[in-house]
């Protein structure tokens, strides 16, 4: 348990003009693993590369632990990265990138020059000593067998878990990962997930981690950090950012599926969607225009003597294991698609009942509707449904 | 050429079983599209290599209208020819220093510019400027810079209590005179390939091995530069050697082999014996000698960059 937390305080960063990072003010607790979250451009890779020292803020100032690193050179900030290309030594063996930190570290210039070995048994004491740390990282990424090999004559997965090697090696108290599993394939994305989960718990350093993969994020992190251009829009736990989000952006970037966004008018509680009247009140919420989003889970099919909020053709039905998607033609009330989410028995049950033909009565559950103001802000106003709210 | 030809040949035979004729024409019209460039090659290349092998038998005089075989007589009085001896010492020694101060020095100043973004280009013209440059004219200013009376040089030197070096006038030290307009000439291309080069190693490499304490400028080098750039440098290396032994310019220009053929190098000799001396078979001989020396270099380059080009 040597995890360092980090705090990141009014940083900035400008090229030229334009702007990369605003702001940012980031608490991360020692131990934490935290995910920034965003779409390609947003600034979080800048903000990884700031703290592991690549480049220099425009103002601001980065602490690890009670170090103030701000202006450190990268291999004193006492952090290790993963990249997305893995970075490997092409010319070293496993062994050899395994142990380029430590030799680095521990011998002096003099020390690593050619044939120093033969002269010094100081120098071959420290070899030793390296080999077996290298030995027991391998140990524990199941790569002794391939500590010979070069890095060409490796699979991506086994390059990626010797970059996590490279990584670990020197006991880092920050971990930067940087899109480490996006050049894999789908199975192995999972199974190297899972090893990192482990790796974290296991070892109990700091891990910050840069993915564009919302699926990642929630699956891997104890708190997220979404990111768009150049902020942090909300830094939550995984099942707030889902169910709470603070914009509509974060909204529609956050869920395996789509979230649904219905244009409604609020006027004087009632929420009015194409005309009509929902179920559904929002008694502190302001008169105005805005937008109701619903995750495809929030969306209840049911039978049409039941009393249902509107009623959509069915376009398309998507099995995927246990659950199945509907998708809807919703042009009828002002937005393209509605996709609801149900388990795979009910989906079966409400066919047989005939409830789910061509056409589909939708109910709105109302615990887990958002409603967004015009400018894409959550409105704090509570939702109920009409009756059980009074 | 042929293998692509037979590779379409059989597919065809497998395709068309039963017109064979076509086969062969198809054969005939792969070599009709491949004469131009093999004619070419055979008019440029071969044929004058050819043509000077056969002269190098003979008693051939430049401008005599006849000749006799006499064997390999030109190259026994080659083998004992002091004058080809000391000729092809120079070259080696003007090589010997050329090809590792403009090949090092290029990677150094690459190593240095690979990390400048702005500036980068303008250190790229500069450097280069001597390669587009012609050597002939570049000589006379540098039989200026060098001159042991009226040079800035020798001034220096003097200014500060030396004796000054008279470089190309010194027997013992025109060759190294020589050799300084030769690294000079040779840098900038050098550093371009290298520069080239270094576009391989990926700034996600160089940032992992920042992270890893690789940082200073000779760990670098050693580490991360050398090993990945190693390739690109068997080429440079190659092609320096090369142009070293084809130093003629500066010969010419500024010391006509003297003092004394304390700078008479391979290339030099041959003009001379053939052109000035008219003695055609001989200087054949001495080409064939020189080409011989020059397919070894690429010969050691092929081979060197077949077996270090894959990690």
């Amino acid at each position: 348990m040597h995890g360092h937390g980090i705090k990141i305080t009014n940083a900035r960063k400008q090229f030229g003009r334009a702007e990369i990072l605003q702001r940012i003010d980031l608490d991360i607790q020692a131990g934490e693993f935290l995910t920034l979250l965003g779409p390609s451009g947003c600034g979080k890779s800048t903000l990884l590369r700031m703290i592991a020292g690549f480049d220099q803020l425009s103002s601001g100032s980065i602490q690890i632990g009670d170090r103030e690193i701000t202006r450190l050179p990268p291999k004193k900030r006492d952090v290790a990265m993963v990249f997305q290309s893995y970075a490997l030594y092409p010319h070293m063996t496993v062994a050899k990138n395994i142990g380029m930190p430590l030799e680095m570290s521990r011998l002096s210039f003099r020390q690593r020059l050619p044939g120093s070995r033969l002269f010094s048994r100081q120098v071959r004491e420290i070899h030793r000593e390296i080999a077996q740390t290298v030995d027991k990282v391998a140990g524990q990424l199941d790569l002794k067998p391939l500590l010979d090999r070069k890095p060409a004559q490796l699979s991506g997965g086994q390059r990626q878990r010797v970059a996590v090697g490279r990584a670990i090696v020197r006991q880092p108290s920050v971990f930067l990962m940087d899109e480490p599993l996006s050049n894999l394939d789908a199975k192995l994305r999972i199974q190297l997930r899972e090893e990192i989960s482990d790796l974290h718990r296991r070892t109990g350093i700091t891990f910050l981690y840069v993915t564009h993969d919302q699926t990642e994020a929630m699956a891997m992190s104890n708190r997220v950090a979404v990111m768009q251009s150049g902020r942090i829009v909300q830094c939550a736990k995984p099942q707030e950012i889902y169910n709470r989000p603070s914009e509509l952006a974060v909204a529609r970037f956050v869920g395996s599926v789509a979230i649904n966004e219905l244009p409604v008018t609020v006027a004087s509680g009632d929420i009015l969607l194409a005309q009509r009247s929902l179920k559904l009140r929002a008694a502190e919420a302001p008169n105005d225009a805005c937008t109701l989003a619903l995750r495809p889970e929030s969306l209840e099919a049911v039978s049409h003597d039941e009393e249902a909020d509107f009623t959509l053709p069915l376009l398309h039905v998507e099995f995927s294991g246990s659950e199945v998607t509907l998708r809807c033609d919703a042009s009828a009330l002002g937005t393209d698609r509605i996709r609801v989410q149900m388990r795979a028995e009910r989906f079966e049950r409400l066919r047989g009942e005939g409830a789910i033909e061509d056409q589909v009565a939708l109910r709105i559950l109302a615990q887990n509707a958002l409603l967004f103001s015009r400018t894409g802000q959550l409105m704090p106003a509570q939702l109920a449904t009409r009756g059980a709210g009074r | 050429m042929t293998h692509t030809l037979s590779m379409a040949d059989e597919s065809l035979a497998v395709a068309m079983p039963v017109s064979k004729n076509e086969g062969a024409g198809y054969k005939i019209h792969g070599y009709v599209f491949s004469a131009p460039a093999f004619l070419l090659l055979l008019a440029t290349v071969i044929a004058p290599i050819v043509v000077v092998f056969i002269v190098s038998l003979t008693n051939y005089k430049l401008g005599r209208a006849s000749l006799s075989f006499i064997g390999l007589g030109n190259y026994t009085k080659l083998l004992q020819d002091p004058y080809f001896w000391n000729a092809l010492k120079n070259s080696a020694i003007y090589t010997a220093i050329v090809v590792p101060v403009s090949v090092g020095l290029a990677l150094i100043v690459a190593a240095l510019l690979s990390s400048r973004t702005r500036s980068r280009r303008v250190y790229e013209v500069i450097y280069f400027l001597p390669v587009t440059s012609t050597l002939t004219a570049m000589s006379i200013v540098w039989s200026y810079l060098l001159n042991g009376n009226i040079g800035p040089l020798a001034t220096l030197m003097t200014s500060l209590g030396m004796k000054p070096l008279d470089f190309l006038a010194d027997s013992d030290l025109a060759l190294f005179g020589l050799a300084i307009i030769g690294t000079w000439h040779m840098l900038g291309f050098n550093l371009i390939l290298f520069l080239a080069g270094f576009t391989t190693i990926s700034k996600e490499l160089t940032e992992a091995a920042q992270l890893d304490g690789i940082d200073s400028f000779w760990d670098r080098i050693r580490y991360i530069i050398w090993p990945l750039i190693a390739p690109t440098t068997i080429v440079v290396v190659a092609i320096s050697c090369i142009q070293a032994f084809q130093a003629f310019d500066t010969v010419a220009v500024l010391t006509n082999g003297g003092p004394y053929g304390a700078t008479e190098m391979l290339l030099y000799k041959i003009n001379q014996d053939s052109f000035i001396g008219l003695k055609a078979g001989y200087g054949s001989a001495l080409t064939v000698i020189y080409l011989i020396l020059i397919g070894l270099f690429s010969i050691f380059q092929v081979m060197a960059t077949n077996k270090k080009a894959h990690f």
